[in-house]
């Protein structure tokens, strides 16, 4: 009972409109919250996307063997194998480093389309283009994929031994002339941890043949 | 505190403070009479065979230029003569560049991202018909990739005519890459280092090499 009746002749020559809102319980509480709102936008800033991030096409995530969608056009990651060379109809390509063969699958839902070279992105996050020393006509991308029927081919890569742990394998559609943001891709982890990147590596085969017969 | 001291640091103040300022206008003197902040345009430094240059994007050794004389395939065929000029590069980026091709007119070099786009300008120069021809060795098997943390070897080669003699060295205007954003494009990504001049964009010339022609078929 005194404090409200000492409070109005001290209040109003201070803070004008805004007797009786200033009460000590309230301020701390507009602090708390103020404090709360300025932490949650630094906090907000945190998730701030790069121009590249932006631009980045929508990743589809999944594991070997598994069929991953990505809307357009579904893929499964069969197995892979490494080879100290590959034997062609014309030449055999060595390497200092692996070819790597990843054999895949891959169904479209509506249209037919090509799937474009994949690209394995190492544990490190560095992209290797698949190779170009194997001609693109022996590989899955050179073969429509179609609606509902399934069809199978290789990707080759080639790759120093090291960049295999952690190594995924990302799908996507073969780049085009005309600009489209959020294109589908499919990441399949090949599941590699160090130790069974290097029994992988520690027996290549000699040499893998793509000679049709 | 401040007040009783106010007496000794009255009449100090107006020291510092012109003290300050003569010493500031001094170094902007002195700045400006050695050229300002802008960066000293310096002649490139030249380098010759074996040689490393860093270019950003690669790192790259001038092994050597050389006349390569390739036999005929068939006896139909005559063999062919070429100047190649071969370099080690490594790829120093995050992801596989293709080699791409010298400018074919130094004023377009700006606008490409590629090792063999950093070769600004190879003089002397050849006619049209005899290249540049670029690949890379792999195990003596051709590719046009460079992939991440990878050295490979890139040749760079011209045909020579019949009777033509080779030159006795080849000097090359390199340049560098930035990983920046674009011009106009907000988007970051590695581009020739370069500046706008008079309208057109022109390649910081980072070394010019001299390279000497080995030349086994003349001796």
């Amino acid at each position: 009972m005194t404090a409200t009746e000492e409070r109005p002749p001290a209040v109003p020559a201070r803070r004008g409109r805004r007797t009786g809102r200033g009460s000590g319980g309230s301020r701390l509480l507009n602090g708390a919250i103020g404090l709360l709102l300025v932490g949650g936008a630094i906090g907000l800033q945190t998730l701030y996307l790069s121009e590249n991030d932006y631009t980045a096409p929508l990743t589809y995530v999944g594991d070997k063997g598994a069929n991953v969608d990505a809307g357009r056009f579904t893929v499964r990651l069969n197995s892979f194998a490494v080879a100290k060379a590959i034997q062609s109809s014309s030449k055999t390509m060595a390497t200092d480093n692996l070819f790597l063969i990843v054999n895949a699958s891959a169904k479209s839902s509506l249209k037919p389309y090509h799937l474009g070279q994949p690209v394995l992105l190492t544990g490190d996050d560095r992209r290797f283009a698949a190779t170009d020393r194997v001609d693109s006509g022996s590989t899955l991308a050179a073969a429509w994929v179609q609606p509902d029927i399934w069809v199978s081919g290789a990707f080759f890569f080639e790759v120093p031994a090291s960049v295999l742990p952690g190594a995924r394998v990302v799908f996507g559609l073969p780049p085009s002339a005309l600009v489209e943001p959020y294109r589908p891709e499919v990441e399949i982890d090949l599941g590699l941890d160090e130790e069974g990147a290097r029994k992988l590596a520690a027996q290549p085969q000699d040499v893998y043949s793509i000679v049709k017969k | 505190m401040t007040e009783p001291s106010g007496g000794h640091d009255g009449p100090r103040r107006p020291v510092v403070v012109p003290a300050l300022a003569l010493v500031a206008v001094t170094i902007i003197g002195v700045t400006a009479l050695l050229g300002g902040l802008e960066e000293a345009s310096e002649a490139p430094p030249q380098l010759t065979s074996g040689a490393v240059l860093d270019q950003g994007l690669y790192s790259t050794r001038f092994v050597e230029s050389r006349v390569r004389v390739q036999p005929a395939e068939s006896t139909f065929a005559e063999e062919k003569r070429f100047l190649e000029l071969v370099f080690d590069v490594t790829n120093l980026g995050d992801e596989t560049t293709p080699i791409g091709l010298p400018p074919s007119e130094p004023k377009l070099a700006a606008t490409s991202s590629f090792f063999a786009g950093s070769l600004v300008k190879i003089a002397p120069t050849f006619p049209e018909d005899a290249g540049p021809f670029v690949f890379a060795l792999n195990k003596d098997d051709e590719t046009r990739q460079l992939h991440p943390g990878v050295t490979t070897k890139v040749i760079v080669r011209y045909e020579l005519k019949d009777t033509e003699q080779p030159p006795e060295k080849v000097t090359l205007d390199v340049a560098a890459f930035e990983y920046e954003a674009g011009f106009q494009d907000p988007t970051e990504r590695w581009s020739m280092i370069s500046e706008e001049v008079g309208g057109e964009l022109v390649p910081e010339i980072k070394a010019r090499v001299t390279l000497p022609v080995r030349d086994g078929t003349r001796a």
